[in-house]
């Protein structure tokens, strides 16, 4: 690294840390009146911060933030039991008499670490301060409105658990806490982002993780500063292995009985609060083919299921490219019958298949996301309008050919089977074509097996995402292009932990 | 796509006089299609030159778009060219084009003029071409005429030691007021000249000499009723051959399992087993007899191994066929054929036994 780049970073970092650095300058006095000016100082043009000043035998200042803390534990709890309390001449602090005597709280933090009194502020808790201390106490009286447990519009299944995480860290981590009932399931508490302070947790089990894999992660965590992590995806990006790939390497859910999975084979999740989403790693790049009903119903119709994905997936990014090169360059290959259909089909059209092709294409991704945005009777109305009039009246005007509309269909639904892939497939997809429009099915095979040899090196934390090595064993590919019997997975992934073994007894069934 | 005129078949023909090459195109008409009008979906064209690749680059003369050739279904040569000079050039030249497909139909012409053939209404399809290549797909598969013989397989047969080529043969009937086509008969050739033609009944005999054929009807004279034939569905064939040279005597031992169903109501007249035994021997011995009498007079009147028998022995022992190879039509002509038939007559659902 040059000296130029090095003197750079470090003087980004020192204006990132500059307000860390204000606050660790600043301390509280024994003067209450003091203290609360340093607290409205800090929190000026907040009209949200509430204070309380509660006289009687010592003075108190009560600080919380309206909206986020529960006003009946305030009031209850807090206010009352100061109001009742009258101090001793006794030798113990009185905060620590606070603390252990009159407070009916949870959890108190004795602290004057104004850092970390303004984050906790800001998270629901009220800071209590008292004539003569240096120090306040940290009262957890969050309160706050969270969304019900649904189930994850985006991962809906017909057979299973129908619980969703929300927006809640903690809701999601006891959704997840009740599954996994054992400690060895350790969920370690960091928080991320200097302006919002977001609250992230590393839940893995004890003695299944890879220590590697999870060195790794902290590694990636810790490498990163910014302001705010409002949602996981922020953290996903920023922790990629390759950061250019089209390809994921890092796993995502709203369900908790798949992260749970996902634990129990090895994984580390990242629960991220105000996200419903949950990172997991490593990630193979199988798991873009498996949903978690593949493991809620018979063997054999997850069979079928999970080879339908891999076949659409390979459709979805194929098809266009195939028909643009057996159109342009290699019209022999089509049976006699087929080639006069699409060549009386195509009689007209002004223009040449790869336009063709391609605008459809981006046709249909352009109804995809606005049908992906509206409310559900518009959406309705414009899959309407678009498949059925605009694609009607294109043909009939022999502005398209019919069996572009069927290629461009065919790409785009069997592309929705695969949507934890829906970056690559559309930038797979059009790349392919305009290969195979320069060259033919040369350009086409080129493409894919470029395709190929950048799946097979994908990595997602040290461990290849193929996750499959040199020697073909059933347990290696038991969970991929098929769902194998229950009974029959009896080991863990293969590159994802050290413990193995899963299924200790066979099938409790008729011998 | 919307360049591109599809050729469906195309007819080569010789001029008499000029001697020039004539060709007949049949080209999809795609716009009839696209409008679905009714009638022929074909459009012709002729053209003419002093070879075949002349006679086409005349062609491209008259159309703005390229003709395609990729998708081509049948071939048919006449008569006439493949008598006298031989196919093998017009085949040459269509196979070693990149475009045309191997799998083409060739088929030769009953007709004077091969253009006749594709300037047909066809029963089935609208387009000649595609009508004829059906119909010959149809006939091997069911064995009840002229065998398919693609422009690879043709090549091939005239390529390969020991091979005699046989092609379909098509001419032009009326019906119902309308030209269409039929298969009349298979043409056998010597090198790649026509040497002369196989009719139905013998193209029917060839068939149980070379394979297991299914579906073909046996006509037999009728034992219950003098003067009639009966005839036998063949349901079910099983054949074994075996082809040597024996002290320089070609031996052919071929065994054949049939299984028929009778086609006729004499069948009502078997009381018993021992009459349905009897039956059976009776059409063995004639199938053996009528077998081994068409053999002899293939021996005799055509004089070509138009068996490939040379080919198999060529297979078994090479140098055995080259020794003898300079004097194969003789030893075809002494070859020895015993067959050894054993029909069974399985009744069908409809016909019971009194």
């Amino acid at each position: 690294m040059s000296n130029k780049r090095a003197r750079q970073e470090s003087s980004e970092k020192q204006a990132r840390n500059a307000y860390r650095e204000k606050l660790g300058k600043l301390h509280f006095s024994h003067s209450l009146e003091k203290n609360i000016a340093l607290i409205k100082e800090l929190f000026c043009d907040v009209d949200i911060m509430k204070y309380r000043t509660i006289e009687g035998q010592r003075s108190y200042c009560l600080i919380w933030s309206e909206g986020m803390v529960s006003s009946e534990q305030i009031n209850d709890f807090i206010i009352k039991p100061l109001l009742l309390f009258t101090p001793s001449e006794q030798e113990e602090p009185i905060l620590d008499m606070l603390t252990h005597h009159v407070l009916q709280v949870n959890e108190i933090k004795k602290t004057g670490d104004l850092f970390e009194l303004v984050k906790m502020l800001s998270y629901g808790e009220t800071l209590l301060l008292t004539e003569g201390e240096e120090e306040g106490l940290l009262l957890d009286t969050k309160s706050f409105t969270t969304r019900s447990i649904n189930e994850p519009d985006a991962e809906k299944i017909l057979s299973g658990p129908r619980e969703g995480f929300s927006e809640s860290l903690m809701q999601n981590l006891s959704l997840v806490r009740r599954k996994l009932r054992t400690s060895e399931l350790k969920l370690k508490m960091r928080s991320m982002g200097q302006q919002s302070n977001t609250q992230i947790c590393v839940a893995y089990l004890d003695g299944i993780v890879k220590t590697e894999v999870l060195d790794e992660l902290n590694r990636r965590l810790d490498a990163i500063e910014i302001d705010a992590v409002l949602d996981a995806n922020y953290l996903n990006e920023l922790i990629k292995d390759d950061k250019h790939s089209l390809f994921r390497s890092t796993g995502y859910t709203e369900r908790p009985d798949v992260v749970v999975s996902k634990i129990l084979e090895g994984r580390v999740a990242i629960f991220v609060d105000g996200s419903p989403v949950t990172l997991t790693v490593p990630y193979l790049f199988v798991e873009n083919f498996q949903s978690s009903e593949d493991y809620y119903v018979n063997y054999y119709y997850a069979c079928i299921s999970r080879l339908l994905r891999f076949m659409s997936f390979f459709i979805a990014i194929t098809v266009p490219g195939l028909f643009v090169a057996i159109l342009s360059y290699h019209q022999e290959m089509l049976p006699t019958v087929l080639l006069i259909r699409i060549a009386v089909d195509s009689r007209n059209v002004p223009f040449p298949t790869i336009i063709e092709t391609f605008a459809l294409l981006i046709m249909f991704d352009i109804l995809r996301e606005a049908g992906a945005r509206m409310p559900t009777g518009v959406g309705q109305a414009l899959s309407i309008v678009g498949a059925l009039v605009v694609g009607s009246a294109a043909v009939d005007a022999d502005l398209v050919s019919a069996n572009v509309i069927i290629i461009a269909a065919a790409s785009g639904i069997t592309s929705l089977l695969v949507t934890r892939l829906n970056a690559a497939i559309p930038i797979v997809r059009n790349l392919l074509m305009v290969l195979a429009a320069a060259a033919g099915f040369y350009g086409l095979v080129l493409g894919i097996s470029v395709l190929f040899i950048q799946i097979l090196r994908l990595e997602s934390f040290g461990v290849p995402q193929i996750g499959w090595d040199t020697t073909l064993r059933y347990q290696n590919i038991k969970d991929t292009f098929i769902r194998g019997p229950m009974w029959q997975m009896s080991e863990r992934p293969n590159g994802l932990t050290e413990n193995k073994v899963r299924l200790r007894t066979r099938r409790g069934g008729k011998q | 796509m919307n360049e591109i005129d599809i050729v469906a078949g195309i007819a080569v023909d010789r001029d008499e006089e000029t001697g020039e090459y004539q060709l007949l195109l049949e080209v999809i008409d795609l716009n009839s299609l696209k409008e679905g009008t009714g009638g022929s979906n074909s459009l012709y064209i002729e053209t003419s030159g002093k070879d075949i690749r002349e006679a086409l680059l005349n062609t491209q003369r008259r159309l703005y778009s390229t003709l395609f050739f990729s998708n081509m279904e049948v071939l048919v040569i006449s008569k006439e060219i493949a008598e006298t000079e031989g196919i093998h050039d017009v085949l040459e030249f269509f196979l070693s084009g990149a475009e045309v497909r191997e799998a083409m139909s060739i088929v030769i012409s009953g007709q004077d003029k091969a253009a006749d053939i594709l300037q047909v209404s066809g029963l089935d399809s609208k387009i000649a071409s595609f009508e004829i290549e059906q119909m010959v797909r149809n006939y091997q598969k069911n064995h009840i005429g002229a065998s398919s013989v693609d422009i690879f397989q043709a090549y091939a047969a005239l390529e390969e030691e020991g091979r005699c080529l046989l092609l379909p043969v098509f001419k032009t009937e009326k019906n119902n007021n309308d030209t269409i086509v039929e298969a009349c008969a298979t043409a056998y050739f010597e090198e790649d000249k026509l040497v002369g033609m196989l009719n139905e009944e013998a193209t029917r005999f060839y068939s149980l000499l070379v394979g297991a054929p299914t579906e073909i009807v046996l006509s037999v004279p009728s034992l219950s009723e003098p003067g009639q034939d009966d005839s036998y569905l063949v349901d079910h064939c099983m054949d074994k051959q075996s082809v040597r040279l024996e002290e320089g005597k070609l031996v052919i031992s071929r065994e054949l399992e049939l299984e028929v169903t009778p086609q006729v109501v004499h069948y009502f007249g078997i009381q018993s087993n021992q009459q349905e035994v009897e039956l059976e021997q009776y059409l063995s011995k004639v199938l053996e007899a009528r077998l081994e009498g068409f053999f002899g007079k293939i021996q005799r009147e055509v004089g070509i191994d138009v068996f490939d028998y040379a080919a198999k022995v060529y297979q078994q022992d090479p140098e055995a066929y080259e020794a003898v190879k300079d004097r194969w039509g003789e030893i075809f002509q002494d070859a020895e054929l015993t067959v050894n038939a054993n029909i069974q007559i399985r009744p069908n659902g409809t016909i019971l036994r009194k």
